[in-house]
């Protein structure tokens, strides 16, 4: 069993000396008390003063004798356990030594773990990275999207209103050609004034005829007349030939004006019908219409499809991820922080180890140095250097480590 | 009396300058065209025609300014000028009117308008604000 140096038990086995030695003193005095003062005290010729100092030399003879006694005591005890449990100086160096190699196999697992977080944490960077630049490539694919639905809608939107010009001028020219086909009517209409000739050409067939009859009396009342009426006979017969002519020039014009008026009722008759629903110009209005509702609906579309909503979204989406990506970065620097701390333990485990082989050394017997305990402490009490942790770092990344740099920064 | 009359037509998109030449000959106007203000302008100063119609947003030279160097020209300053645009607010009609151009007419133009329209500037001095 052994004691801490400052635990209560120490304390008190550190007193039991002193405190023996005064209480066995005072009962010395307390039983030689009688006898000093009434054997001793008369013969020597003592007072009380002489007799107090008297018992005062006794009683610190008695407590050094005590405390001395006790004191070998403990000490012998001391011994008999120091025998029992204490190790050669020889053996504890020999431990000491066989620490080393532990040491070392410690500082070889540190590096090795080392060497695993750089590489997977190179990995995740590089996995980041790679993240990051699909990212940019697929944004650039988008602007490239951006600017080419751009040029499509402005390409669309000159379109629709040339077509919607185009239209307006189509509107215009059926009007026209409607205008045009009314003017036609009216003109045809007109035309049919032709049929008031009709009348005409009877009372003309009429004369003809009465003509016919006068030119045939004329030529009789000549023939009575005799020699004298030869003359007007002549006459008579050129007038009768001239009703004849007459009468069948009106009926050829009766058959023409039939004919004429004929066509004209006809022509009016397509004309009308013409006009109506089914006519050109109609059909035209309606595909105009048809194109004007095809070029609304597309309007409509193009309005509903928020191409520039879209690009601003994904252009907001595009940043998010790429704060995420910095964001990810930024933490992947712990990783440098962790391996500088590591360093540090693998210099102290450096420095502990000399300092075990020191003592291990003058366990052995060689000459004491606590200058050199000193100076190791000295060294374990330092913060730990980063060099080492860079220098790991550039093996894992293939970089050349910065010497002198004392800040962290991987990215 | 329209057959005589020549129409210069500035205008960069082929569809629309084909529909204006349509409208135009419709009417019996003779029409001539440049796809750009430089040559328009050289056609200008080629042809002296009785109208010119021309484009505000075109690549190069824009209307704007085509106007401005009419104005400037005093051989072609008489010469009426009709802004034609897809641009309608009122600031830019305000815009090409202080060009010096005689009227503003916002497209898709009604072609009835249009024709209305040329007709009144090739027959006198008639400033048509705000046509549409």
């Amino acid at each position: 069993m052994t004691m801490s140096p400052g635990s209560p038990r120490s304390a008190l086995s550190a007193r039991l000396p002193g405190i023996l030695g005064a209480l066995c003193a005072l009962l010395t005095l307390a039983a030689l008390a009688p006898w000093l003062r009434g054997q001793v005290a008369p013969i020597l010729g003592l007072g009380d003063a002489g007799l107090l100092c008297g018992a005062a030399l006794v009683g610190a003879a008695v407590q050094r004798a005590v405390r001395a006694l006790v004191q070998r005591l403990q000490a012998r005890r001391a011994g008999a356990w120091g025998a029992q449990r204490a190790m050669p100086p020889a053996e504890a160096a020999q431990q000491m030594r066989t620490l080393s190699p532990q040491l070392d196999g410690m500082r070889q697992q540190l590096d090795a773990a080392l060497l695993a977080g750089d590489q997977g944490a190179q990995e995740v960077i590089g996995r980041i990275s790679a993240i990051h630049q699909g990212s940019i490539e697929q944004f650039e694919r988008i602007r490239s999207i951006e600017h080419n639905g751009q040029e499509l809608s402005r390409v669309m939107k000159d379109k629709m209103m040339a077509d919607t010009q185009l239209g307006a001028i189509l509107s215009m020219f059926v009007e026209q050609q409607e205008a045009d086909v009314q003017a036609n009517l009216e003109r045809i209409q007109r035309l049919q004034g032709v049929k008031a000739l009709a009348p005409l050409v009877a009372v003309i067939s009429s004369v003809a005829r009465q003509t016919n009859f006068l030119a045939i009396n004329a030529a009789i009342e000549a023939a009575r007349a005799g020699e004298s009426g030869r003359g007007f006979a002549v006459v008579a017969a050129e007038i009768r030939q001239l009703s004849t002519r007459t009468a069948e020039v009106a009926v050829d014009i009766a058959s023409k004006i039939n004919a004429a008026t004929e066509g004209i009722d006809k022509e009016l008759a397509k004309v009308v019908d013409g006009s109506g629903r089914s006519t050109t110009s109609g059909n035209m209005r309606k595909v105009l219409e048809d194109v004007a509702a095809m070029r609304q609906r597309f309007a409509d579309s193009l309005d509903g499809l928020q191409l520039d909503k879209v690009i601003a979204d994904v252009r907001t989406g595009h940043q998010h991820i790429e704060v995420r990506l910095s964001e990810a970065l930024s933490e992947m620097q712990l990783h440098d922080v962790v391996r500088v701390r590591v360093a540090g333990v693998q210099h102290n485990l450096d420095h502990l180890d000399t300092l075990l082989q020191a003592v291990a050394a003058q366990l052995d017997g060689q000459a004491w140095a606590p200058d050199t305990l000193a100076t190791l402490r000295q060294r374990l009490q330092q913060p730990p250097a980063t060099q080492p942790a860079r220098a790991g770092a550039a093996a894992s990344t293939g970089a050349e480590a910065t010497a002198g740099e004392p800040r962290i920064e991987l990215f | 009396m329209s057959d005589t009359i020549t129409v210069l037509t500035i205008e960069d998109q082929d569809d629309i300058r084909r529909l204006i030449r349509m409208t135009l000959e419709f009417k019996g106007f003779q029409v001539i065209e440049a796809a750009e203000a430089t040559t328009g302008l050289a056609l200008a100063r080629q042809h002296r025609p009785q109208l010119i119609l021309l484009d505000v947003m075109m690549p190069g030279m824009d209307g704007l300014t085509a106007s401005r160097a009419l104005a400037s020209d005093s051989t072609l300053r008489q010469i009426p000028v009709v802004m034609l645009s897809a641009l309608g607010m009122a600031d830019d009609e305000q815009a090409g009117l202080d060009t010096g151009a005689r009227a503003y007419l916002i497209k898709p133009f009604d072609p009835w308008q249009l024709l209305a329209l040329v007709d009144r500037l090739t027959q006198g001095a008639v400033t048509c604000h705000a046509c549409r």
